[in-house]
């Protein structure tokens, strides 16, 4: 959309004169007008005439903006960084907001086979050359809340419908969590995997399901036990937890999710297979439960009622939940910059999702941005400086090294293959439906300190090597300015070297090199010590090839890069 | 097989006389072959626990069926289409079922080894805090586990053996605290207490953590080998990453778990490529059976090493059969047949049969009733308990399949009549826990009655 401007901001790159923003503002005019044209994206209010006038630019530093991408994208890049310190932070968010959504399934060039790869190269896209970070890493979130997964439900058989239901996150994911409740609650994938499906009213002893009714309460709304605002949990008066739902209620949910099959299974008749894994599933009222339902907060859904006013009723009851705010605040907090948010800006975050300002619930896009602009997010790298920030995920680290790097791919078929056996982690193949790993994750270590770490349940010992091992090579020997055509592997991605290169070439070149790196992949956060260990490494290596009377910069690099990657100081964001 | 003391000395002189590689023996290398030799004369005393969890909740309900009568008509009306066709009739010699009770077709090996004796059938058990009867729940006078019917909350409490207190922010799990008191230092090698399906709070004691590894590969660092400039990374990482401290407590967490991986999966690599393969066949195709394997291969490996104790934890998912049960419940009951028996069948063959003990664990049982093609979760099920040193029986009560007995909740959730912690106590106390620690380590079991007891001889 943009190129004229990326071409030219290339050529003056870091000078940052006016002629850059107006090109830039011309830019996200462009960018605006399209959202607009977009009808299922509904774009939150744009901002953007009100950008502040340039004089009144707050300066956000290099390490400010790598920080932010980190937390609202998958990582940052000399580009992205330039382009947050055009416009500062909450312009940049904003701007973000406005962005029309890139979705993965038409990015899809050949047909699906059994496997995840092909799925995957539109999630690989977007994660590292998506105009709309925010929004897909919101998505990528989301898909850690609302899990379906290709591994149970024979859904692996179902790449089409899986590449649909990630589109409908990265739809809603800025939109709002009611309408994504609902497009989920009715996705053919969720209603495999949680069994909604096919599920009928009681008939002689045959009792409807429970299960989507059970998960959509515990792990995708309110949770186990009744919650504070600042996400603690309430005591009773034997301070023990309070429950937030009973059995009871479980059932009277199941009841609700009755009625539901594919939008057109063989036969027409409830509830056949299809093939379609796709259309949103279909109420057939002759099969729906319409009995009253007394709900949460002693509402009731009345007799008699259709399986979608029940649905709609039930969804509206879970978003009145008190627990909703805060329940999905703290998760969404942990997937985007800390896994150990102060109650206060739970309670913050939880205020947004609860009116974001125009008395709407459920505003993702201000939930993000008030996640992102939080002063516990900007300043809790400083303010708590032994806990603040999460350990990064497996995939997040792939993303933000290739994002780092302007990683080229020089194949068209784009496959990252075994990614979920070698990185422990897949977009929609979590073992079960509690994901990963658990948003209360701690070793015993962090537990005596009163602090979790989600990420840490799926970093252990064999995991490490086979992730490491997994990578070693296309880091290694996937310079992209170094492979010969011949030898390009589809499923790699090349990383670009070159700029690295001839920071090392210039004067102080050790030091600049070890400042870049430090930038771009640890956000300006190295420690001493591990400057003084990557000089080290560059002295070492040099002395190594001048033994043997060679210069090879380009593996000097690779080495650096790899030595990042496997350190602790890379490997939690802070 | 060789008499296992020249086995050992064998293995240390491997180890000691290059088999390690080119790598320089570590300091954690040289305190296991200080454990080897200071053990030499402990083989006596070898026991190994392993848990199987099968995660998402066993209708294990289903494994049994009884024989005849009204027992049997009670059955297929609860079940409904999920009744179960046939099975093998076994004999408790402790008790009579009415009616007659069998393991259905795919558990014939089970019923084998029950019939030889060496598997325990612990029926009804689940997590409790007290003895809690249906009358007690209905007039809401006994304290209930929290949040019954949760997956995560029920599989923490199973491998945790204590009801999770609120206040109690501890994460450890009952192996890890059975390990912690039977031995004070913390510097065990790393194959005493391991994992082959990943994270669970079983393993975790307050100075004890499993080692991870994979069922199928031990990989080693590409990064530390075989190519150019690897001899540069090494030292590199090892000593300014690996063996530095980070203020940050996550980043300090992650090094913990890292820092060592390398040097044990280069001891683990080269210990495995000594032993020499067993002629059993890994049944094809079962996940279960390949962690199994590994366990085999790691309390040889334990033995050898002089290890007086291990624990092990594996698992296999996908039981929670809300829908489709009727196809896929007997082929999950297969594949845990298969692997126990395999299992048990290496046993013999490297002499271990009586040194250990296995048994399953999983989230709950489920619904007697059917939503259709499938159940939901429920809360008392039966377990198994496999070895040598178990006195095979049916254990506690069994309740009848109807869905509206003393024993029987709303869509016949059954109310456990055996404490898992009870449960728990017997295996830890054929472990090597005292009488007096059992009590530490299981907080509610004075509430219950401690003659549970699968090894005594009656």
């Amino acid at each position: 959309m943009c190129a004229v401007f990326r071409m030219i901001f290339h050529i003056v790159f870091h000078q940052n004169n006016l002629l850059i923003l107006l090109i830039f503002i011309g830019c996200l005019y462009s960018s605006y007008a399209s959202a607009l044209d977009d009808s299922d994206d509904s774009p939150s209010v744009s901002p953007f005439l009100t950008i502040t006038p340039i004089q009144a630019l707050p300066a956000v530093s290099d390490e400010e903006a790598a920080r932010l991408l980190q937390q609202a994208a998958f990582g940052p890049s000399l580009e992205s960084i330039a382009a947050v310190q055009v416009l500062g932070i909450e312009t940049w968010i904003d701007h973000q907001l406005t962005l029309p959504a890139t979705y993965h399934a038409p990015l899809i060039t050949q047909d699906y086979t059994h496997s995840s790869a092909v799925r995957l190269s539109a999630w690989w896209k977007t994660a590292l050359w998506g105009e709309d970070q925010l929004r897909q890493r919101m998505a990528f979130a989301l898909s850690q809340i609302l899990v379906v997964s290709q591994n149970a439900a024979k859904l692996y058989e179902r790449q089409a419908g899986l590449i649909h239901y990630y589109d409908l996150l990265v739809q809603h994911a800025l939109g709002n969590y009611n309408d994504l409740l609902h497009a989920v609650t009715l996705s053919p994938v969720m209603g495999k995997y949680l069994t909604h499906l096919g599920n009928a009213k009681a008939s002689g002893s045959i009792r409807p399901d429970e299960n989507y009714a059970r998960e959509l309460l515990q792990l995708f709304t309110i949770g186990l036990h009744e919650l504070n605002m600042d996400g603690s949990k309430k005591h009773d008066e034997l301070n023990q937890f309070i429950p937030a739902y009973t059995q009871t209620d479980i059932e009277s949910f199941a009841k609700v999710f009755t009625g539901w099959c594919f939008a057109a299974p063989t036969n027409d008749r409830f509830c056949n297979s299809s093939n379609d894994y796709v259309t949103p599933m279909r109420a057939w009222d002759d099969y729906h439960d319409q009995t009253a339902k007394p709900l949460l907060l002693g509402a009731v859904l009345p007799a008699m009622q259709s399986a979608e006013a029940d649905l709609l009723g039930a969804l509206d009851n879970l978003m009145a939940h008190p627990n909703m705010a805060p329940f999905i605040s703290e998760q969404l907090i942990k997937r985007l910059t800390t896994s150990n948010p102060s109650p206060e800006y739970i309670s913050r975050v939880a205020q947004v999702f609860n009116n974001n300002g125009h008395n709407i619930t459920g505003d993702l896009g201000a939930v993000a941005k008030a996640i992102l602009l939080d002063s516990e997010a900007r300043d809790g790298h400083v303010n708590f400086p032994n806990s603040f920030g999460k350990i990064k995920e497996p995939l997040l680290r792939m993303t933000h090294m290739w994002r780092a790097l302007e990683a080229l791919q020089l194949h068209d078929k784009f496959l990252i293959y075994n990614i979920g056996r070698s990185a422990g982690q897949e977009p929609l193949n979590a073992p079960s439906v509690f994901n990963f790993y658990s948003p209360d994750f701690a070793n015993a270590a962090l537990a005596s300190h009163g602090l979790v770490s989600p990420e840490l349940q799926i970093s252990h010992e064999s995991q490490f090597i086979e992730f490491y091992n997994y990578l070693f090579s296309p880091i290694r020997y996937g310079a992209a300015e170094l492979v010969p055509v011949e030898n390009v592997k589809s499923f790699w991605l090349y990383n670009q070297f070159t700029s690295l290169v001839t920071l090392y070439e210039s004067e102080n070149g050790d030091d600049l090199v070890v400042e870049r790196l430090n930038l771009l992949f640890i956000a300006g956060d190295m420690s001493v010590g591990f400057k003084a260990t990557l000089k080290q490494l560059i002295t070492d290596i040099r002395s190594y090839d001048e033994n043997r009377n060679t210069y090879k910069p380009y593996s000097m690099m690779a080495n650096l890069v790899l030595v990042i990657m496997l350190s602790p100081e890379f490997v939690v964001q802070r | 097989m060789n008499h296992p003391l020249d086995e050992r000395r064998a293995f240390l002189k491997h180890i000691l006389y290059g088999g390690m590689g080119v790598a320089a023996l570590s300091s954690m290398q040289m305190s296991l072959m200080n454990a080897v030799l200071a053990q030499s004369n402990s083989e006596s005393d070898y026991k190994a626990l392993v848990c199987v969890f099968l995660f998402g909740g066993n209708d294990s309900y289903n494994m049994l069926r009884p024989m005849e009568g009204e027992a049997l008509t009670d059955y297929q009306m609860t079940r409904q289409n999920l009744a179960r066709s046939q099975a093998f009739e076994i004999s408790p010699g402790s008790q009579q079922v009415d009616g007659g009770i069998g393991l259905v077709p795919e558990l014939l090996g089970m019923k084998t080894l029950f019939d030889q004796g060496n598997l325990a059938i612990q029926a009804n058990v689940g997590t409790l805090i007290r003895p809690t009867s249906k009358t007690d729940i209905i007039n809401k006078a006994v304290v209930l586990p929290a949040d019954l019917y949760a997956h995560n909350s029920q599989q923490l409490t199973w491998q945790r053996g204590a009801e999770l207190n609120q206040k109690d922010t501890g994460q450890t799990g009952w192996a890890g605290r059975a390990i912690d008191v039977l031995q004070s230092n913390s510097n065990a090698p790393f194959i005493q207490n391991v994992s082959v399906t990943g994270h669970n709070n079983w393993q975790v004691g307050m100075n004890t953590a499993a080692y991870h590894v994979d069922a199928e590969t031990v990989e080693t660092m590409n990064i530390y080998k075989h190519h150019a400039y690897a001899a540069i990374r090494k030292p590199i990482l090892e000593q300014h990453i690996y063996h530095t401290s980070f203020s940050h407590l996550l980043a300090q967490s992650y090094n913990e778990v890292v820092k060592n991986a390398e040097d044990n999966a280069q001891l683990l690599t080269n210990s495995l490529s000594l032993l020499s393969p067993l002629d059993i066949d890994v049944p094809s195709n079962n996940t279960l059976a390949l962690q199994l394997a590994r366990v085999t291969d790691l309390i040889r490996l334990g033995k050898l090493q002089g290890l007086s104790r291990q624990v092990f934890f594996v698992g296999l998912g996908g039981w929670d059969s809300h829908n489709n049960q009727a196809t896929n419940h007997p082929k999950l009951l297969t594949l845990l047949n298969d692997a126990l028996l395999y299992f048990y069948q290496t046993h013999l063959a490297i002499g271990v049969e009586n040194e250990v003990t296995s048994f399953t664990m999983s989230d709950f049982g489920r619904t007697l009733t059917s939503n259709g093609d499938g159940t939901d979760h429920g809360w008392g099920g039966h377990q198994f308990i496999m070895g040598g040193s178990v006195r095979g029986d049916l254990y506690g009560i069994l309740p009848p399949q109807t869905a509206t007995n003393e024993y029987a909740l709303n869509g016949g959730r059954m109310i456990p009549t055996t404490a898992s912690e009870q449960m728990f106590a017997s295996l830890a106390a054929w472990y090597g826990v005292s009488e007096t620690d059992l009590v530490t380590l299981f907080p509610n079991l004075e509430h219950f009655d401690q003659d549970v007891d699968y090894f005594s001889a009656v």
